[in-house]
């Protein structure tokens, strides 16, 4: 039985932004600016949103996902919200990725795990989670564009299919990928995870990219 | 009016539209250069198999065949009020068909199958039998498959690393990614 869609959700993670030095620091906070990559990337989307019927767009204020947000949106506006930032390391921003896993071995594994100083996962579910509620009853019934981090989309996006959190942390989220969550008859369903506009010419290449904080994340936090 | 025919099984190949969708996986999935195609033996999916297969041989897999419905074969939504009964209980079966948790375990080692090849495998295969995989990987209940949506031609990409499989891509629809044109399927 086919249901016309009502309304959809986009949830996109920024474009690419390297989160990790080249002498393997991990940062989270503000510093790390989306790339030349990143920007042609932004554009990307930002052409393929153009046909999509949506007023503003939501991003969280952090510089990768504001600059992607702007490029995005082209004439339309943006909206920017510090309830969608990326987890906090807390007093680890900017550390070794080894000494940000020894120190809590179980953030990102256990969703109520947090480094010194930092989030886990269900503060930031608690964070985000009702900010998202709000942007979608300010939107009226119009679909709606996000655009946030991957640790914030894995989060939400478990909120709204019921998975639990620490599942939630293993789906994959490339740089400059959509997600889309769609309502119909008074309920959530997905649509399709981390596709990007490039699909698979350029999967490999992101996973090489992300490949340190990716592998990073997987060995020492699961 | 009775609504159409419900064939899970039937003989009933791909239409003009299918075999577009098809082409465009084919074009999606060009850059993963996969050495296996794999395929459920219903007519509708080794025709899509075959396209995106080009030169290469198609293997063509029962397991992957799409949920069961036994005695229901053939009739329409309107016939089988108990289907949204089927799923909701993973234990419910058709009469003489099968219920999600027979789907997933006879689908499991196909996808087992596949995931330990040497190089990169793609599986044609139908709507439920997906969306019961990829709950299984998701962890999600199975009787949550049916909010994953699987459109015709959508590709789902999983990734065996580290510690079992992960969802790296769900239901990519290269005709239409932002699912501008699509709808929501709330039953099968």
């Amino acid at each position: 039985m086919a249901a016309p869609i009502e309304r959809r959700l986009y949830l996109l993670r920024h474009a690419e932004a390297p989160n990790v030095t080249a002498d393997g620091r991990l940062v989270s906070s503000g510093a790390s600016p989306v790339s030349e990559r990143g920007r042609a990337q932004a554009d990307a989307l930002g052409a393929r949103f153009s046909e999509v019927d949506f007023g503003t767009v939501h991003a969280s204020d952090m510089p990768r996902a504001a600059e992607t947000a702007k490029r995005l949106a082209g004439d339309r506006g943006v909206e920017l919200h510090e309830e969608l930032r990326e987890i906090s390391l807390g007093d680890l921003d900017g550390a070794l990725a080894e000494e940000v896993f020894s120190t809590a071995p179980r953030f990102l594994s256990d969703p109520a795990a947090s480094l010194p100083g930092g989030e886990s996962p269900l503060e930031v579910r608690d964070r985000a989670g009702p900010l998202l509620e709000r942007v979608l009853a300010e939107e009226g019934g119009r679909d709606v564009v996000v655009v946030a981090h991957g640790g914030v989309n894995r989060v939400l996006i478990g909120s709204l299919l019921g998975l639990g959190l620490e599942r939630a942390l293993r789906l994959r989220q490339d740089w400059a990928s959509v997600n889309v969550l769609e309502h119909a008859g008074g309920r959530w369903w997905v649509g399709c995870l981390n596709w990007t506009p490039w699909g698979l010419e350029e999967f490999d290449h992101t996973r090489r990219v992300t490949a340190l904080s990716e592998e990073h994340w997987l060995r020492m936090g699961r | 009016m009775p609504g159409a025919p419900i064939h899970t099984r039937g003989p009933r190949g791909i239409s003009k539209r299918g075999g577009i969708q098809a082409e465009a996986a084919a074009g999606f999935l060009e850059p993963l250069g996969a050495e296996r195609v794999l395929s459920s033996d219903a007519r509708r999916a080794i025709e899509t198999a075959e396209i995106i297969a080009g030169s290469r041989p198609v293997e063509v897999v029962p397991r992957l065949a799409g949920l069961h419905l036994g005695e229901w074969e053939g009739l329409s939504l309107e016939q089988m009020p108990e289907l949204p009964d089927v799923l909701s209980d993973p234990e419910r079966r058709p009469p003489s068909g099968e219920s999600l948790v027979d789907v997933l375990e006879r689908a499991r080692p196909a996808l087992e199958d596949a995931l330990s090849s040497h190089g990169d495998a793609i599986d044609v295969s139908h709507r439920m039998t997906n969306a019961v995989l990829l709950a299984e990987i998701m962890a999600l209940p199975l009787t949550a498959a049916g909010a994953i949506q699987q459109d015709p031609g959508g590709i789902n990409v999983i990734e065996r690393r580290g510690r079992g499989p992960t969802v790296a891509m769900l239901n990519v629809s290269p005709l239409d990614p932002l699912r501008l044109e699509s709808t929501v399927a709330t039953l099968v």
